[in-house]
Order: structure tokens, then C-alpha cells, then sequence
């Protein structure tokens, strides 16, 4: 008993010294453990005001990074359709009202051969004989056509190009023509240069995306080569001459929708036109890059549709998944479902039917919460998004679209979590939608906009 | 000075202040435990990182329940994270068989006295615990210094309850042996009478 009573003491009086133990901690400790939780090793005393500024700088830096390289996207592409959108205005109605002349008188071409030094590109060439003008002719039953969807080009197989005939009053000077076609020793005159290459820029922008070459020559027996695209390639400019000829030029929103939010926005209307199938002239004349009207054959010109667009509200829902990477910093990715419904009513007195577009999204990014009390946290962070249409109608037509369209978004936000795992959070969100569909959506009108999302987050 | 309740609350916003309080408050006291579990410097330190990187990051689980809870939180930590650094290296899967190559416990009146625990520092103690075999040193710290039953033991490391009633007797044996033969070589037993006289 004794032997007992002495080994508990033992151990006890062992048990005592080793709970109050202390051992020197080696140096880098602190700096390792800091680094391992992506935190600053500042000393304590730097500790009071340094934490405050870094987050408060890289915070003001996330936003700043994407909002200015939204700003950079949105001035870019959306100045540059209205632009030729506008040209495309002007131009348009003089084309359509215009009688298409029946001779081969020629004109001269206007010339700005200074404007053309200037351009390396561009040799200058003295300018010769033209063609009074274009002749277009229809498609047979194009006349009669009461659709009031856009066409489709299906079936077509080389026709001519409505928007650049559209932009065209004058023909095009061809000069120094050489004996062997060779499109690239064309020389045209300044102001056709100037607007072929706006022509260009805007269909490359309508279908870069889809890596898609619009233009294509046709050249017929007599070497008369005809600007056309192909069925493909006029089936997405149909689908983007309604996107491109803007009823008002893009502003800031403030729209509303998100993960189960319901919420509205300001309408709005955005008018465009519809490619028309043409077929190339009968009999051309040589050295005609668009061939002058044939003898005896009537222009039949039908104008282009304008549609009227009517946007509802966007519906998003969504569950995102956040998980804690190191420190506050959390990775997040989710899955979202979005319904984009709109009224289109067309202008030539067709009835008035829905565009409707459904989406599943996989947003994902980072968060970083930089301040915390009990279960509300706030944050900002960057978010990208991928989008697949998974239906899209056009009125009765079915409309199939492949793109992804990809978006990117600054978040500042809160979020009050009501168990351990399980939030609501609501986020301002400043977004920029990189890709546009091929159908006239909201996000075509508004590429960059300010929104509104609530949700439920799981944090795990 | 922060108190224990600030330096949980300031860990749970992220505050760096905060953070850095609880790390230069309890570091020293975890890398003493950690040291007595793991049984070398390098280790310990190892241990000790991961010990607070834990911390840091699942501090949100951790629910304030008066002073002393947040060092018993990071003690329980500190164990654990020990534990698993010791199943890594293998050093508890022999845990077993690490009795066949120990010789029985001497008789147990040969056992230390408080007096004798007292006349030493605690660095030297901490050394003594540190140098049993890993499998009787985690008994050992498990049983006598961390006050987890038998039972609990051999669920933490996967040995029935007798093993570890075994083992810790005989690492008892060999740290009452360590501290006899310290005292012994170090003429500190008479000295420490002779305060006392």
C-alpha cells in the first residue's frame, strides 16, 4: 500500500512538472505556420493596422481587375456594332428604294488617293471605269414569304451578301484588274476600303466565335467573282444581323436575378434585320466584283425584317458549393439553371411570338471572406462561368446553338450562415458576358451589367 | 494582453492579431507536450506547425466553454496531430511487439518518489518521457500525463486494454530506472535531502 501511495506521488509530482512543461518553440516556426495559412507573419505590432490595409488593397484590387477588364471587353465590341450597325442604317434605305439600273454605264469611282497613301495596305491606284450600280435578284419565292422568323439558309448554298449589298450604293471600283482572278490585287476606293473593312470587323465579331470564315468568293465561268457566304455562315449572321443593329447602345443595368431571386429589370427594345437570299446576276459583266444589273431583269427586293425585342426577367437557379482552400480563402463552384424568355414581334405585321432559351451554367471562382462576426461574413470575390443552351426556340423554330458562353463576374457580398454548414448570401455582382448568343438576349443587349444574386450556399 | 475568450473570437474572424496570440500563448506549452509525444526536437516542431495550422482552420468548430477551453482544445489537437505523426512514421504499428524486446520491469519497489520527480528540472523529465520506446511513451503520456483510461488508449491505437495496462507498467519501470540512475550519477538525491534537513 505504501509502495502505491509512493508510485501515484511519483507520478502525480511527474504528471504536475510535465503539464506546466514549456519548450523553446525554434525560430521559423511562427513564419512556416503562417505561411501555411496563407496569412501575412506579421509581428503583433504591424499586426493592428497591416491586416486591415492588405485586405481592404487586394480587395479594391480584385474589383478593379475585373471591372476593368470588363470595361475593356464592353468598349470594345459593342461600340464597334454600333457603328457599323449604324452605317447599315443609313445605308440601307437608299439601297432598298433605289431602282437598280439595266445598263453597263460606268461611273468613276470616288477616289481619296491621299487617304490611300497613307495606307501601306492599300496601294494607290487610279481609278477606271464602274458600274453604275448592282443588280440583285431575289430568290424566287423569297417574295412571297410570310415567315416571320428570320430565314434559314439550310438549304442554301452560295448566296449573295445582303448586308454588303446593303452597304454598297455605289459599286465597287475595281482597278488594275489582272488577267488571272486574284481577289488580293483588288483595289477598291477608300470609302468602300473603310467600310468593307467595318463590314468585315462586324462579321468577324458576329462569328468569331464560332471560328466561322463568312466570306467566300464564287467566280463564275467568266472569271466574274460574286462576294457570297454559304449556307452556314449566313445561317449565324441572320442569327446576328438581329443581334448587331441596336436600338440604343448598351448602358450600366441593374438587373436582378439569381439563385431562386425573383426581381426585375427595365425593358427594352432592340431592333434587327434578316439576311435576304439572294441569287448572283444572270449575266454579269467582267471585271465586276458585284455584277450590274442584267439586262431585262427586275430588282424584286423584299425590305428586311425588323424584330422588337421584349426581354423578361432572367431566372437563375443555382446551388453553389464553397470549400475553404486555406485561411479565408474559399474555392467555389456551383451548377445553375437560367430561363430567358422574350417577346419578339416583327415589324412587317406578323404576329408576335416568344424566344425562349434555357441554360445550364458551371459558375466557378474564388472567395475571400475578410471580415467575420458570429455567423455573418463578408466577401469579394471573382467568378467565372461557363453556360451550354440546352433549348432554344425562335418562335415555332427550334433553334440549336453550340457556343458556350462564357461570362466573368466581381462579387462583394455577405453571407449569414445558419448552421455550420448552410447560408443565405446575398452578392452584388458586377458581370461581363464575353461570348453573345446567336439569339438577341438581355446579355447581348447588356454585356456588362450590375445584378443582384441571393442563394443558399453550402460551405463544406 | 489578450484574453483566452479574445483570441478565440479575433482566430474566428481571422484576425492576424489574434492568430499571433494564440501561437506565442500556447506555442511553447503545445511544443513541450508534442515533444514528450514524438520524442525529438525536429519532429516536434513538425508536429507543432501542423498542430496550429489545424487550429487555424478548423477554429470555427470551436465553441468557447470558459477559460482553460481553447488550451484544452489545442491540447487535444496537439495529441492527435502527434499521434497520426506517429502512425505516418510507422512507430505505432509495432506497437505490439515492442514488448518482446524489452526486459521485464524491475520490481516495482525500486520505483522513483516524488521527492526525487521534484529534484529534477523539467527539461530533464520531458527528456526521460522522451526516450522511452514510442509504443510505451504513448501509453505512458496517454495514461499518466493526459489522464485518458485505458480503454480510450486502445481505441486511439488499435491494442486491447491489457496490452495497454502492460505497457504502461513497464514504462513506468524504465522512467523510475531512468530517474534513479540520473539521480544517482548526479549526486542530486543528497543534495536535494540535505535542503531539507
Amino acid at each position: 500500500m505504501s509502495n502505491n501511495m509512493n508510485n501515484n506521488d511519483w507520478l502525480d509530482a511527474l504528471k504536475q512538472k510535465a503539464q506546466d512543461a514549456t519548450r523553446e518553440v525554434p525560430e521559423g516556426t511562427w513564419e512556416a505556420i503562417a505561411k501555411s495559412v496563407g496569412k501575412q507573419a506579421a509581428p503583433v505590432r504591424q499586426a493592428r493596422i497591416a491586416p486591415r490595409m492588405w485586405r481592404a488593397a487586394a480587395a479594391a484590387a480584385v474589383v478593379a481587375i475585373v471591372a476593368t477588364t470588363g470595361f475593356y471587353l464592353f468598349n470594345n465590341k459593342p461600340a464597334d456594332s454600333g457603328q457599323l450597325a449604324k452605317t447599315q442604317d443609313d445605308r440601307t434605305p437608299s439601297v432598298v428604294d433605289e431602282a437598280p439600273s439595266t445598263s453597263n454605264e460606268q461611273t468613276p469611282a470616288v477616289t481619296d488617293e491621299t487617304l490611300l497613301a497613307q495606307d501601306n495596305s492599300i496601294p494607290s491606284q487610279p481609278s477606271t471605269t464602274l458600274p453604275p450600280t448592282y443588280d440583285r435578284v431575289p430568290r424566287q419565292d423569297y417574295a412571297n414569304r410570310t415567315n416571320t422568323r428570320p430565314i434559314t439558309a439550310d438549304d442554301d448554298e452560295i448566296i449573295n451578301n445582303e448586308l454588303l449589298a446593303a452597304n454598297f450604293n455605289e459599286p465597287i471600283d475595281l482597278t488594275d484588274y489582272p488577267n488571272e482572278f486574284d481577289p488580293e490585287n483588288y483595289y477598291y476606293d477608300i470609302e468602300t476600303m473603310l467600310a468593307l473593312e467595318e463590314l468585315y470587323n462586324q462579321y468577324d465579331n458576329a462569328m468569331n466565335q464560332d471560328a466561322m470564315e463568312p466570306w467566300k468568293s464564287y467566280t463564275d465561268s467568266t472569271y466574274q467573282e460574286y462576294l457570297v457566304y454559304d449556307a452556314n455562315a449566313r445561317k449565324v449572321a441572320r442569327e446576328k444581323m438581329a443581334l448587331t443593329k441596336p436600338g440604343k447602345k448598351p448602358t450600366m443595368l441593374l438587373a436582378a436575378y439569381g439563385n431562386g431571386l425573383v426581381s426585375t429589370d427595365r425593358n427594352s427594345t432592340v431592333s434587327g434585320s434578316s439576311a435576304q437570299m439572294l441569287l448572283p446576276p444572270a449575266t454579269p459583266p467582267p471585271g465586276m466584283m458585284l455584277a450590274p444589273a442584267a439586262p431585262g431583269v427586275t430588282p424584286n427586293v423584299a425590305p428586311p425584317v425588323n424584330y422588337d425585342y421584349h426581354h423578361h426577367m432572367p431566372l437563375t437557379f443555382g446551388l453553389t458549393f464553397n470549400k475553404r482552400i486555406v485561411g479565408n480563402l474559399y474555392g467555389n463552384i456551383g451548377l445553375n439553371f437560367t430561363s430567358m424568355t422574350s417577346d419578339v414581334t416583327p415589324d412587317n405585321g406578323g404576329d408576335k411570338f416568344k424566344q425562349d432559351i434555357k441554360l445550364i451554367g458551371i459558375p466557378f471562382g474564388v472567395r475571400w471572406n475578410f471580415w467575420r462576426y458570429k455567423g455573418l461574413s463578408t466577401f469579394v470575390g471573382g467568378e467565372g462561368m461557363v453556360e451550354r443552351v440546352v433549348d432554344a426556340s425562335f418562335g415555332k423554330e427550334d433553334v440549336t446553338i453550340k457556343r458556350l458562353q462564357w461570362s466573368v463576374h466581381a462579387t462583394v457580398g455577405a453571407q449569414y450562415n445558419f448552421t455550420k454548414h448552410v447560408g443565405i448570401y446575398i452578392e452584388p455582382k458586377l458581370s461581363h458576358y464575353i461570348t453573345t448568343m446567336p439569339l438577341n438576349t438581355l446579355r447581348n443587349e447588356h454585356p456588362f451589367n450590375f445584378n443582384l444574386q441571393m442563394g443558399l450556399s453550402v460551405d463544406f | 494582453m489578450m484574453s483566452e475568450r479574445d483570441i478565440s473570437k479575433g482566430c474566428k474572424r481571422g484576425n492576424a492579431k489574434a492568430q499571433r496570440a494564440l501561437f506565442d500563448r500556447y506555442s511553447p506549452l503545445l511544443m513541450a507536450k508534442i515533444y514528450r509525444y514524438v520524442g525529438d526536437d525536429d519532429d516536434a516542431k513538425d508536429v507543432l506547425q501542423d498542430t496550429f495550422v489545424k487550429a487555424y482552420t478548423m477554429i470555427d468548430s470551436f465553441a468557447w466553454e470558459g477559460e482553460g477551453s481553447l488550451q484544452a482544445w489545442l491540447t487535444r489537437i496537439a495529441v492527435n496531430t502527434s499521434l497520426n505523426f506517429l502512425r505516418s512514421r510507422k512507430r505505432l504499428s509495432a506497437l505490439s511487439v515492442d514488448t518482446a524486446d524489452i526486459d521485464d520491469p524491475p520490481d516495482i519497489a525500486e520505483e522513483a518518489t516524488a521527492t526525487q520527480v521534484n529534484s529534477l528540472d523539467t527539461s530533464t523529465i520531458l527528456e526521460m518521457v522522451a526516450e522511452l520506446p514510442d509504443g510505451y511513451r504513448t501509453v505512458f503520456n496517454l495514461y499518466c500525463l493526459d489522464g485518458y483510461s485505458h480503454k480510450e488508449i486502445a481505441q486511439q491505437l488499435g491494442i486491447n486494454e491489457k496490452s495497454s495496462s502492460s505497457q504502461l507498467a513497464r514504462a513506468k519501470a524504465i522512467l523510475a530506472q531512468k530517474i534513479k540512475k540520473y539521480i544517482n550519477e548526479h549526486n542530486i538525491d543528497n543534495y536535494y535531502e540535505q535542503q531539507y534537513e
